[in-house]
């Protein structure tokens, strides 16, 4: 589906507080509308752009770099498992990326093999791991808040 | 000399003999006419003393008269000695004058002048006696006596011809005897020289010398019979025993040409000595081509390197050879073969020889690799399933669950029921998901080879069994642990499903958890011992299994994965995991971490 639709809507109004871009790369919308969910319960100062797969992702950071009108993501969330590209391939992208490079991000997945937590922990990203249940799922929005806690101090 | 020392003992025996005999003989002889002659003369000198001191008393009164024809037939009673030729009596007038007074003499002879008289002695052929003739303590002359010795000469020739003639009759006698003695000796002899012939020439053992006296050449034969019989049972015996290592010999070949496999041996250094049948049929190649390590052009390139490395490493050491590579065939295909030499030690522990076997395991190793293709397969296919499979499980879990939160109210109960029921369906579904991954994922794990401090690995897990360690009040103790060769995330996971199941099946008491471990020879021995509930020895098989649970009562949730992943995770690393326990009395889960780095 084309991201725009998923573009978050609202835009901030006039004094209100700073709002922070989250670019989002997630395949499984049911997932996507979770993280959604997410945020809404810890009412984050996020506007969410939600890309589904992983080259979309890296466009998304090549063009942050060429283009000056177009912003670094404040935050990165990506799944492991994208079409195209995966997760790991747009983290490396993000490091790398002159402008970019410093964003902190939080992969998410449904593994925890000790190999996904390793590789995540190396390109210096938070860990989520994908739950079963509504509860534990909402608890992706205390880690993201406590990201962005790190990014406004 | 020596050519009497060559010469046959026959010839030795008869001339010593006749030249014993001989010289005893001739020197017996010579002993008896030298005392003869010796004591004829000299008691022929007595002899004639005594006349001459009659004829020269007798003749006295003669001379003191100066009656020579008194004094004449005085000395004729001579005439009754044949042998006395002579005798002439002298009257000294004054001690330097003497003349001629009477005399007897044989025709032809004289006596001597008065002038001659002191040179008068025995001459060649007669023997002289002087006598002084005395008359009242003066000296009125001297008579001298003649003996002819021609009588003792001709004794002295009598007796040499018999004693030559007793000498010769011996010697022929001797001669003659000791053709009989000759015989005596030399016979056993003969025989003797005849048996040793036949010894030398035929090495046959079994002849033996006829004995034919008890004298030292009796003996000799006796002794040297039973030299023969000691040399002819050591002989049985060495014929014997090389019969045995031929047929011994014989039934290592038939046995090695029998087998289905390629058999060879090989000298301490390498050589190849022998080789059966099968090698030849395979290689296509000769014993020629092969031995020394002509084997090698056999091997495949990519394993020579290997195979020449063990093999030489196997020949310093001694240490069984044992190595997996591929064997050209005559028809230039290479087969897998499993290639084995063990070392065979003498007596005094020294490499004798080797002896190997190559065994074709080319369609065992294909079945093998078939299977291990085949079982990556299913692995890999496990994973990717349960881990696509997660996705939509999330979704039905977590939505089912949106649902009875925002939209509950509006079904009627059973319709909220069903919602329930979906909803744990799904749960139960992810969970069973997850486990599935979490074994595929410690079967497909690369075994790398790395050691871990097993007491680190331990720490690391009671951090993360933190809360329920504090839940329960556990007691966990545990001994200092090695260091071991297993990868560290591996070694948690085992300690993390064994302490948690310590902890999760714990009985009414605190539970009491103890870890501990022994050095075997090869392997390192873990125990982890608790005071739970435990297991029905019926049970302790089963437990391993892949979601197989004992229980299902709700306080034990799980899928019954843990187990099953340990199990997976120490025999991948080529040790053993098992448990001891009864019913009510506590567990203790063992398992083992090999010493030295292997897999299964």
């Amino acid at each position: 589906m084309p991201s725009s639709t998923l573009r978050s809507r609202g835009k901030p109004a006039p004094g209100e507080q700073q709002r922070y871009v989250l670019l989002v790369a997630e395949d499984n919308l049911p997932d996507a509308l979770m993280v959604r969910e997410a945020i809404a319960s810890e009412k984050l100062p996020l506007e969410v752009f939600v890309v589904a797969d992983g080259r979309s992702a890296i466009e998304f950071i090549v063009r942050a770099e060429t283009d000056a009108s177009a912003p670094c993501p404040d935050l990165l969330l990506v799944d492991v498992n994208l079409p195209k590209n995966d997760g790991f391939d747009v983290l490396r992208r993000l490091r790398a990326s002159q402008n970019c490079g410093g964003v902190p991000a939080v992969v998410m997945t449904s593994s925890d093999s000790p190999a996904d937590r390793a590789s995540a922990a190396a390109l210096g990203a938070a860990y989520f791991r994908k739950p079963l249940s509504y509860d534990e799922f909402l608890k992706l929005g205390a880690l993201l808040k406590g990201v962005l806690d790190g990014i406004s101090s | 000399m020596s050519r009497f020392r060559d010469a046959p003992i026959k010839r030795k025996l008869v001339v010593a003999t006749v030249v014993t005999t001989g010289i005893a003989l001739a020197l017996a002889g010579l002993g008896n006419i030298l005392a003869d002659a010796i004591f004829f003369r000299n008691s022929l000198r007595r002899d004639l003393k005594v006349i001459a001191r009659i004829m020269a008393d007798n003749s006295t009164a003669a001379l003191q008269f100066d009656d020579p024809e008194a004094a004449t037939q005085i000395l004729a009673a001579l005439r009754a000695r044949p042998h006395v030729d002579r005798a002439c009596v002298y009257r000294q007038s004054t001690p330097q004058e003497s003349r001629l007074f009477a005399r007897y003499a044989v025709a032809g002879l004289r006596c001597p002048a008065a002038s001659e008289l002191s040179g008068v002695v025995s001459q060649q052929g007669a023997l002289a006696v002087t006598e002084p003739i005395v008359l009242e303590g003066r000296r009125i002359g001297t008579i001298v006596l003649f003996y002819d010795l021609g009588e003792l000469n001709e004794r002295v020739k009598r007796y040499g011809t018999t004693v030559f003639g007793v000498l010769l009759l011996s010697s022929v006698l001797a001669f003659l005897l000791s053709g009989r003695l000759r015989a005596e000796i030399v016979r056993p002899v003969s025989r003797l020289l005849e048996a040793t012939t036949h010894v030398s020439r035929t090495g046959d053992y079994s002849v033996r010398a006829e004995k034919l006296s008890n004298d030292e050449l009796g003996v000799l034969v006796e002794r040297f019979n039973e030299m023969l019989a000691g040399i002819q049972s050591r002989d049985n015996e060495l014929k014997a025993a090389f019969q045995r290592v031929e047929d011994e010999r014989a039934r290592f070949v038939f046995m090695a040409e029998s087998m289905p496999q390629k058999i060879f041996t090989a000298s301490p250094e390498g050589t190849v000595e022998y080789l059966n049948r099968q090698w030849a049929d395979f290689t296509g190649l000769t014993f020629e081509d092969i031995k020394e390590f002509g084997w090698a052009r056999c091997v495949h390139p990519d394993d020579l390197e290997g195979n020449l490395k063990a093999w030489k490493a196997s020949l310093e050491t001694g240490e069984p050879f044992t190595i997996q590579h591929r064997f050209l065939r005559a028809d230039g295909c290479y087969r897998w073969h499993l290639s084995r030499a063990h070392a065979m030690r003498d007596a005094a522990g020294e490499i004798s020889l080797w002896i190997g076997s190559n065994t074709d395991i080319h369609e065992q190793k294909e079945i093998e690799e078939e299977l291990r293709r085949a079982n990556d397969d299913l692995q890999q296919f496990a994973y990717s399933a349960s881990h696509d499979l997660q996705e939509p499980i999330r979704n039905v879990a977590i939505y089912s669950d949106i649902v009875s939160r925002r939209y509950g109210d509006l079904l009627d109960s059973d319709g909220q029921q069903f919602l329930a029921f979906l909803k744990e369906g799904g749960h139960r579904l992810g969970t069973l998901v997850h486990d599935l991954l979490a074994y595929t994922r410690a079967s497909m794990a690369e075994i790398t080879e790395q050691t871990v401090d097993a007491s680190e690995a331990l720490k690391l897990v009671l951090e993360t069994l933190a809360e329920p360690v504090r839940e329960s009040g556990a007691v966990i103790q545990a001994d200092v642990l090695p260091e071991v060769n297993m990868g560290s995330l591996h070694l948690q996971q085992v300690f993390q499903n064994l302490i948690g199941n310590a902890i999760k099946y714990r009985s009414a008491e605190v539970p009491r958890i103890h870890v501990s471990v022994e050095r075997g020879s090869e392997a390192w021995r873990f125990s982890v011992r608790d005071n739970g509930i435990g297991i029905d020895p019926e049970f302790k098989e089963k437990i391993f299994g892949v979601f197989k649970r004992l229980s299902h009562d709700k306080r034990y949730s799980g899928t019954g994965i843990g187990l099953a992943i340990c199990q997976r995770i120490v025999e991948r690393y080529g040790g053993w995991i098992w448990v001891e326990s009864e019913l009510g009395r506590g567990a203790v889960f063992y398992f083992t971490v090999p010493r030295q780095a292997g897999t299964r």
